[in-house]
């Protein structure tokens, strides 16, 4: 039982199985729902449906491989437990970096966000030649400032 | 005809068409910014001009359009637009192994050949094609787009059931926001912004360019993409030895095209699968850097220009959003397209023909002259470049609608297709699915109104030839990706 969940494909199957009953759920409380085949719900219970069978199959195989595999899965998954965490770390860092970038557009305008928003961005990721930094951060948004609104007539943030 | 298409070349079409070339490959091969956007601006700002000279930058600007969606597809594996997302299947892992120059090229000659069957097409079969267009009840509108989610198999190398998760996924996100049939709101939890569904070019751009992002700092990769790009070199004699494949390939892009609805994406796919299950020795599997996918799938997205020409000239309905344009841009004028074009104003038909013969020559003139250069920018290193793909996304994202909302929903299935990446789920079928989604639905439903019974429908199928023909299609579709059916054929080879 404690590597049903340590088995990513369980995971898989599980969460999309949670997922097609959702669909499926909301789609039965659409209006003329089993009354008429114009109904809005009918399509997304279609593909719930086949998302259904779909996850129930996942869900089996991951059980295939539990059955065939047992310990080797815990193995590797405690092997690869540290480079996961810091990988995801990262991500979710430059996920909230450009949650925050989103966020100043409005406030400071395209210029001069951007140019923040890629002077830190290349700096987490390793960049440090001070130069790159500066130049890309600053030519960036400038450049892209005149080609999109200037010659394209396109409106920025 | 020849003759009359030649008489309307002159020195102000070449240069139109030419200029509006320019403005195509620049436009299309930055992802956020659309050739139908593009379009759409231009038949404003030609609004004063005459109509022989609207539509000759007009065509300019469609034909490459369409291919330069492929360039950013092939150097940086973001899609400059739906239809390129099968070409990344292949062009981005040849740009990995120092091929992109290579891969540009064929990309390049390809869809140059696929324009050119797809006009000859347009100016030999326009007639007849549109009236088998005509013959297209719902029913096989919705057969063909579950016949193009069944081909997804082709485009998941390792896990059929993977593949179709992700469609599904797909088809819920196009499922989100207002329904066209009855107007019902549909999975927007209460959000005003989600009323409108989810944008298509915000998704594309989440998927390919911000997921990619995710991904590459995952990964923690930040070294240039490649050590090299290959020469840039035009060469014919290694083209040529593809041209059954393109002209095949184009051929089905064009009657795709014909299809209202159904677009650049549907016959790509179509086109890529057909030569995955055909070609005998591909340079390289498929998925992992082949020509002939590239070659499939570009030849039969640029056909679909001629194809989706068909039904907007002939009876006056638009083949793709584009050409929905287009046919804003010959009311405005005060044209009806329709059957009586061709006997009202045939030295316009002509011109269109004219106009896209010589786009796609100017488009393979730029795409041996300066395409090929944008290939170095692979060699910068992605701790400058992954950075500034990201501020492109956004900047795509927020020039749909000039929306934040939208780069939100970017950044948001983004961060999913990270998710579902990591996790060897294939990105391509979510937005095949999201574009045949919108098309699916009211097609299934509409069926119904002619057979107001599952089993009714069921048996209709097997009373029109073409339905049963893509019945067939798909079963034969669904069952090749079991080993089973795979070890029958070769038991019996």
């Amino acid at each position: 039982m404690k590597n049903l969940y340590k088995n990513s494909t369980f995971v898989q199957g599980f969460i999309f199985f949670l997922f097609a009953i959702f669909i499926i759920v909301n789609a039965v409380q659409m209006r003329g729902f089993g009354e008429s085949f114009m109904s809005p719900g009918l399509f997304p219970a279609l593909f719930g449906g086949v998302l259904l069978i779909l996850s129930l199959n996942l869900l089996f195989r991951s059980f295939k491989e539990i059955m065939k595999n047992n310990s080797n899965d815990q193995i590797s998954f405690e092997n690869n437990k540290n480079i996961n965490e810091r990988s995801f770390f990262n991500v979710f860092i430059v996920l909230l970096l450009s949650l925050s970038y989103l966020w100043i557009l409005n406030r400071f305008g395209f210029i001069i966000s951007t140019m923040i928003y890629l002077f830190i961005f290349m700096f987490y990721i390793g960049e440090r030649r001070v130069s790159y930094l500066i130049s890309v951060a600053v030519l960036t948004p400038l450049i892209s400032y005149v080609i999109f609104t200037i010659i394209l007539g396109v409106s920025l943030p | 005809m020849i003759i009359d298409v030649i008489q309307q070349i002159s020195p102000a079409l070449i240069g139109l068409v030419f200029l509006g070339t320019i403005s195509g490959l620049l436009v299309g091969s930055i992802p956020g910014l659309s050739v139908t956007m593009a379009t759409a601006i231009l038949v404003t700002v030609t609004y004063s001009w005459s109509i022989e000279n609207a539509m000759a930058l007009i065509m300019g600007l469609y034909v490459a359009g369409v291919f330069s969606g492929a360039v950013s597809a092939i150097l940086i594996n973001i899609p400059g637009a739906p239809a390129a997302v099968i070409t990344k299947l292949d062009g981005f892992p040849m740009t990995e192994r120092g091929e992109g120059a290579k891969a540009l090229w064929i990309a390049t000659f390809q869809s140059f050949i696929g324009s050119l069957v797809g006009l000859i097409l347009l100016a030999l079969l326009a007639k007849p094609i549109s009236n088998i267009a005509l013959q297209f009840s719902p029913l096989d509108y919705f057969l063909i787009a579950v016949f193009g989610l069944s081909a997804v198999g082709s485009l998941t190398a390792e896990n059929y059931t993977k593949g179709l998760i992700s469609a599904i996924i797909g088809l819920f996100l196009s499922s989100i926001g207002r329904e066209s049939i009855m107007g019902t709101t549909r999975f927007s939890f209460g959000i005003t912004n989600l009323q409108a569904g989810i944008n298509l070019i915000a998704a594309l751009i989440g998927l390919f360019g911000f997921a990619e992002v995710l991904t590459q700092i995952y990964k923690s990769s930040y070294n240039s993409i490649a050590k090299k790009t290959g020469k840039i070199k035009a060469d014919f004699k290694g083209a040529i030895k593809y041209l059954p494949l393109s002209i095949r390939s184009s051929i089905i892009g064009t009657f795709i095209g014909a299809l209202p609805g159904c677009g650049g994406p549907v016959a790509a796919l179509i086109s890529y699968d057909s030569a995955k299950k055909t070609v005998k020795n591909p340079s390289c599997s498929f998925g992992e850097g082949a020509e002939e996918g590239i070659v499939a799938s570009e030849a039969a997205n640029n056909a679909c220009v001629g194809g989706a020409l068909i039904p907007m000239l002939t009876l006056g309905i638009p083949g793709d959003a584009v050409t929905a344009v287009i046919l804003a841009a010959f009311l405005v004028h005060g044209l009806n397209p329709g059957p009586l074009l061709f006997s009202e104003s045939p030295e316009l038909f002509h011109l269109i023909l004219a106009g896209g013969f010589i786009g796609s020559i100017s488009m393979l003139i730029l795409g041996i002259t300066i395409v090929p250069r944008l290939s170095k920018i692979v060699l910068i290193p992605k701790k400058v470049l992954l950075p500034i793909v990201a501020v492109l996304s956004v900047i795509g994202a927020y020039a749909v609608n000039n929306s934040l909302f939208d780069v939100l929903v970017m950044m948001i299935i983004g961060f999913i297709g990270f998710l579902l990446k990591k996790n060897n789920y294939p990105i391509a079928p979510i937005v095949l699915a999201l574009v045949l989604g919108d098309m699916m639905d009211p097609s299934f439903r509409r069926a119904f109104a002619y057979n107001p019974s599952i089993s009714e429908l069921f048996l209709s199928i097997f009373q029109r030839p073409i339905s049963l023909i893509l019945f067939i299609m798909i079963v034969l579709s669904v069952l090749s990706n079991f080993n089973f059916f795979k070890n029958i054929f070769k038991f019996k080879s």
